[in-house]
């Protein structure tokens, strides 16, 4: 896939977000970057505008005035503005023109993933530098699938590398090993999203089977790269004993055992779904998971020596 | 403590008595023997099971009396006369009137080294010897208060002597030990660390009660009481620990005896640097923090200076503290401050010795005279009165001392610019000129020789503090909305001259209409680019408004050979001085709270905290010789020592002047929620991960703070 690629410095990509002062996707104080497009389709995603590769639109409810400019311009009949008080979406019309974006002056309307090179997003990760060096912090890819854009990644990736920036990628390594491989070389951490370890329950909850990622990630093992398993608890899916005792095989047989980071599900990505236009897919009646939740599973990975924290 | 046998502070009336007495002697001895008398008469005050003593509640209960020395309506009464501008740029809010005393800190250090003794020698000495009549006056006065200091404190031994006549047995050996060290000190040089901390307490509260204005504080305790407390304990007399309950009896009695004057700041800075440059943190700087954060009271304020080559325990301590210290926190970063005093042209061994007089206004210990932070000035309504013309859009009132064209005359950016900096140059040396007329009333009317004995070069001078003794004549005040004003001025300049976004007509009317019916301006306003988010054309642009301002205080000359010294903070006032403001330009409606110092507007950080510190850190702090402060918010939620730790360390390293430490509360959120395109920036801890409040929807925005109020 990748062949003689030569990542440079002027490879593009698409970005939906960049946050500065990322506290959680890594050690320190980090910027990460969210890269478009990804494979899977977990069904409990935060962050769906991170699925599809291509630029959409999103609204920002909260601030939207209702002033019904994008309705006004839309040719397409996107935005629906009733009574001055809901805004619709009804985006799978959507021609991308962007006018409603470019009306809207609250910016409550936007076109979500703009293309950047990897100096682009170099120019905005160096300016936390001094904030890396004190707190041990650096750059996250993260998305979305970064794999997905293996080139504009791993040219990011290698340029932090280069400059002595500290690199992670979050990934679901849904992608061919030939892909992963590459970015050994210039990834000082690889976090690593397994969403479950039975292949029925993962088709069930992400639409893909997970036989290439926990051979991806048994070879990840193989090598010394620091690497740290992400588990998103959600109660009622994924969040029983069952799953808890698969983990504990599988890392287990690992050749090294990697720490497990278990992320309790929240709400947040209901209104992003509802932003892009679209019906969240998870039952809005499922709730946050909490700190009890995750007791069980501590526990059983701790008897197994495998080092946890609940984030 | 507090007893109901609290005497009351019948200072006043006893000034006023003696001063009647003593008519037909000079003024200025008038004056001095009528303090002296005061302060001689103060009660003497003993509390039971004590380890300190002397106490003065002298903002407690008194006796009201006609003050007979009185300064300030003279000064305004003279500032009217020869400054007539000066009533009509009060009145449209461009700045304070009067002039406020006080935030300064004295050497008291020299009483602890030579004694009462020793100070009146010095004195006596230079009177056998003085310059001219009024040098010899001027020791002569120093004389009466320094003798009628020691008599008040003769009398606290008279009352412990007293007291051990009919004490419990029990009792008896803390009597006779308080009778040894009362004895000693303050007249006697301190030999150990309880004789140089009753030495340093009771000059404290007589030299308050001379001097009762609000800022005036103790400045480095830890610096000059450590020599004293390293020798007792390298001789085994006493340990880290019995400082330590020393220190917090000092603190519980600061606190109850200020207890009624909530914002009241009497400052302690502890840590900091020698004079020549290298770490004075000592084992008393960590006591005096630990201390205030266990008491948990709210007097005195304690502050922390960094010094370049800081241990890093103290930088941890400050970190502890700025988390875990209630909003206590203030942390000073020495390379930084210490430069800009160097800049301002104080030698480095004067500014290694700086301190806050109460809020942060910076000066070197017992080096500069009064009016330290003599009141502010609303920046953004200079802005504002240079683009309408020199109509107050709150109250419509109109300049009269000049004529100002308003924004439609200016043809180019760079006239607009100039001319606002011209404003602000004629309203800032007419503020500055005011403050001569007070420090002169003050010198005339109101001197301190108490203090005074304790300020350099007054000695050497022959002269009184305000009179031309101190080493320092510069006044301090603040120029506040710095953010507002520069995000103003760029906003006019890109809206108006460069991208043609509105023309200088439609910008006017959509201010002066509080932007009612403009609310499209007003967004278009908003999307350009602001000082906080590390866009390099809006960050130069606050430069450029602060430069601008600080030259403009640096080149005015006090009256002798002082300069204005600007201090930037905004303390308790951002709402108050927003309420003065009509709609701004860069698109906030009238009566917005301007920022905090130069924290960048909350509505501009829209690039989070490390762009808002980037963008703090690139401004020119070195031209701000009193203090350049910012205030940054932190949330309890996701505030941990790995996060604040290495954001200290690096505000730090990238010369940050001062970090104002705070927390998000409730409140806060609640705001957010009904303002959310003011809050874009405000991070919480929502289970897994941290979000922007404002992205949230509406139910979970409620259940975090319901969630927190419960925390509470």
């Amino acid at each position: 896939m990748l062949g003689d690629f030569e990542p440079s410095s002027k490879t593009e990509g698409w970005v939906f977000d960049i946050q500065r002062f990322s506290l959680h996707d890594g050690p320190g104080i980090r910027t990460t970057i969210f890269m478009k497009g990804c494979p899977l389709q977990c069904i409990w995603c935060h962050n769906p505008e991170g699925i599809s590769p291509r630029p959409q639109v999103r609204v920002n409810f909260n601030i939207c005035t209702l002033c019904g400019r994008c309705a006004d311009v839309c040719e397409s009949g996107c935005h629906i503005i009733i009574d001055k008080n809901s805004h619709l979406l009804r985006l799978d019309r959507c021609m991308l023109c962007g006018r409603c974006a470019s009306v809207c002056l609250n910016k409550a309307t936007e076109i979500v993933g703009r293309k950047m090179t990897a100096e682009d997003v170099m120019s905005i990760v160096r300016k936390d530098i001094p904030f890396y060096e004190q707190s041990g912090g650096g750059v996250t890819l993260s998305g979305g699938e970064p794999m997905a854009q293996p080139e504009f990644a791993l040219a990011i990736m290698k340029m932090a590398h280069t400059e002595n920036i500290h690199t992670a990628i979050e990934t679901s390594l849904c992608v061919n090993w030939q892909v992963v491989e590459k970015f050994i070389e210039t990834a000082d951490l690889f976090l690593v999203d397994l969403k479950h370890i039975d292949e029925t329950l993962h088709k069930e909850l992400t639409g893909i089977s997970n036989r290439q990622i926990l051979s991806n990630v048994r070879r990840l093992a193989q090598t010394t790269k620091p690497m740290i398993i992400r588990i998103c608890l959600v109660p009622g899916y994924n969040a029983n004993s069952d799953f808890a005792e698969k983990l504990v095989e599988f890392i287990t047989s690992l050749e090294q055992t990697p720490e497990v980071e278990i992320l309790l599900y929240h709400r947040l990505g209901i209104p992003k779904w509802k932003a892009i236009g679209e019906q969240p897919p998870m039952p809005e009646d499922v709730p946050a998971a909490d700190r009890d939740d995750a007791s069980g599973w501590v526990q059983r990975l701790r008897d197994a020596c495998v080092p946890v924290r609940v984030q | 403590m507090r007893g109901k046998n609290q005497p009351p502070y019948t200072f006043a009336a006893d000034l006023a008595a003696a001063y009647a007495r003593f008519e037909g002697i000079p003024k200025h001895e008038r004056q001095a023997l009528a303090f002296a008398e005061a302060i001689e008469k103060m009660p003497v005050y003993l509390l039971p099971d004590e380890r300190l003593v002397g106490m003065v509640y002298h903002l407690g209960e008194r006796i009201k009396a006609e003050d007979p020395v009185s300064w300030h309506k003279e000064a305004e009464e003279i500032a009217y006369k020869i400054i007539p501008e000066n009533a009509e740029l009060a009145e449209l809010n461009v700045y304070t009137d009067g002039a406020a005393r006080g935030h300064i800190t004295w050497r008291w250090d020299w009483i602890l080294k030579k004694g009462t003794d020793g100070l009146l020698k010095d004195y006596r000495r230079a009177l056998e010897n003085p310059r001219d009549e009024k040098a010899s006056q001027f020791y002569r006065c120093v004389i009466y208060l320094l003798e009628a200091f020691q008599r008040w404190c003769d009398k606290h031994v008279d009352a412990l002597k007293d007291a051990l006549e009919s004490c419990e047995p029990s009792d008896r050996p803390r009597l006779q030990e308080l009778i040894e060290i009362c004895s000693r000190v303050p007249r006697y040089p301190a030999r150990n660390f309880r004789e140089a901390l009753q030495s340093f307490w009771i000059q404290h509260i007589a030299v308050i009660a001379e001097e009762p204005w609000g800022g005036n504080g103790p400045g480095r305790v830890d610096y000059f009481l450590w020599p004293y407390l390293e020798r007792d304990i390298a001789e085994g007399v006493m340990t880290l620990q019995d400082a330590r309950e020393l220190i917090d009896e000092m603190f519980i009695r600061f606190d109850e005896r200020l207890m009624d004057a909530d914002g009241w700041v009497e400052a302690i800075v502890v840590g900091g640097s020698n004079p020549n440059g290298s770490s004075s943190v000592n084992p008393l700087s960590y006591i005096i923090v630990e201390s205030i954060m266990g008491l948990d009271v709210l007097h005195p304020s304690i502050y922390m200076r960094m010094p370049e080559d800081c241990p890093d325990d103290f930088i941890k301590l400050a970190a502890h503290y700025l988390l875990k210290g209630r909003n206590r926190a203030q942390i000073l970063n020495d390379p930084a401050i210490i430069k800009a005093m160097e800049t301002f042209g104080m030698p480095k061994e004067d500014a290694a010795m700086y301190t806050c007089g109460g809020c942060m206004e910076i000066t070197p210990q017992g080096m500069n005279s009064d009016l330290l932070f003599a009141g502010f000035q609303n920046i953004p309504k200079t802005v504002e009165l240079v683009i309408t013309g020199g109509e107050c859009l709150v109250t419509g009132k109109k300049l009269k001392a000049v004529n100002l064209p308003s924004l439609v005359a200016y043809k180019t950016f760079d006239e607009f610019y100039k001319a606002f900096e011209n404003e602000l140059a004629r309203e800032l040396n007419l503020f500055f000129r005011r403050l001569d007329i007070y420090s002169e009333m003050c010198a005339e009317n109101r001197p301190c020789y108490l203090q005074s004995s304790m300020i350099a070069d007054c000695l050497e001078r022959g002269r009184e503090m305000h009179d031309g003794g101190a080493r320092y004549h510069d006044y301090g005040s603040s120029p506040m909305g710095l953010p507002n004003a520069a995000d103003a001025i760029f906003a006019v300049k890109k809206a108006v001259y460069d991208d043609n976004i509105c023309t200088a007509e439609e910008l006017l009317a959509a201010l002066r209409a509080n932007f009612e019916g403009y609310e499209d301006l007003r967004l278009k306003l908003r999307a350009i680019p602001k000082y906080g988010q590390q866009n390099p054309e809006a960050d130069a642009m606050a430069a450029r408004v602060m430069e601008s301002v600080c030259r403009i205080y640096e080149s005015y000359r006090t009256r002798w050979g002082g300069r204005a010294k600007p201090v930037v903070l905004t303390f308790v006032w951002a709402a108050m001085l927003g309420s003065q403001l009509g709609a701004t330009a860069d698109g906030n409606k009238a009566g917005t709270p301007i920022a905090q110092s130069l924290t960048p507007q909350s509505s501009s950080m829209t690039e989070g905290i490390t762009a808002a510190i980037g963008s703090y850190t690139s401004m020119p702090l070195n031209l701000v010789a009193g203090g350049g402060s910012s205030m940054w918010d932190i949330d309890p939620q996701w505030a941990s020592p790995a996060v604040i730790e290495p954001l200290l360390r690096t505000f730090l390293k990238l010369g940050g002047h001062i970090w104002q430490g705070n927390t998000t509360d409730v409140e806060e959120l609640i705001k957010a929620r009904e303002n959310p395109n003011d809050y874009r920036s405000l991070m919480v801890r929502v289970g897994g991960y941290s979000a922007r409040f404002v992205t949230l929807d509406d139910e979970l925005q409620r259940e975090i703070i319901n969630r927190r109020r419960h925390a509470r």
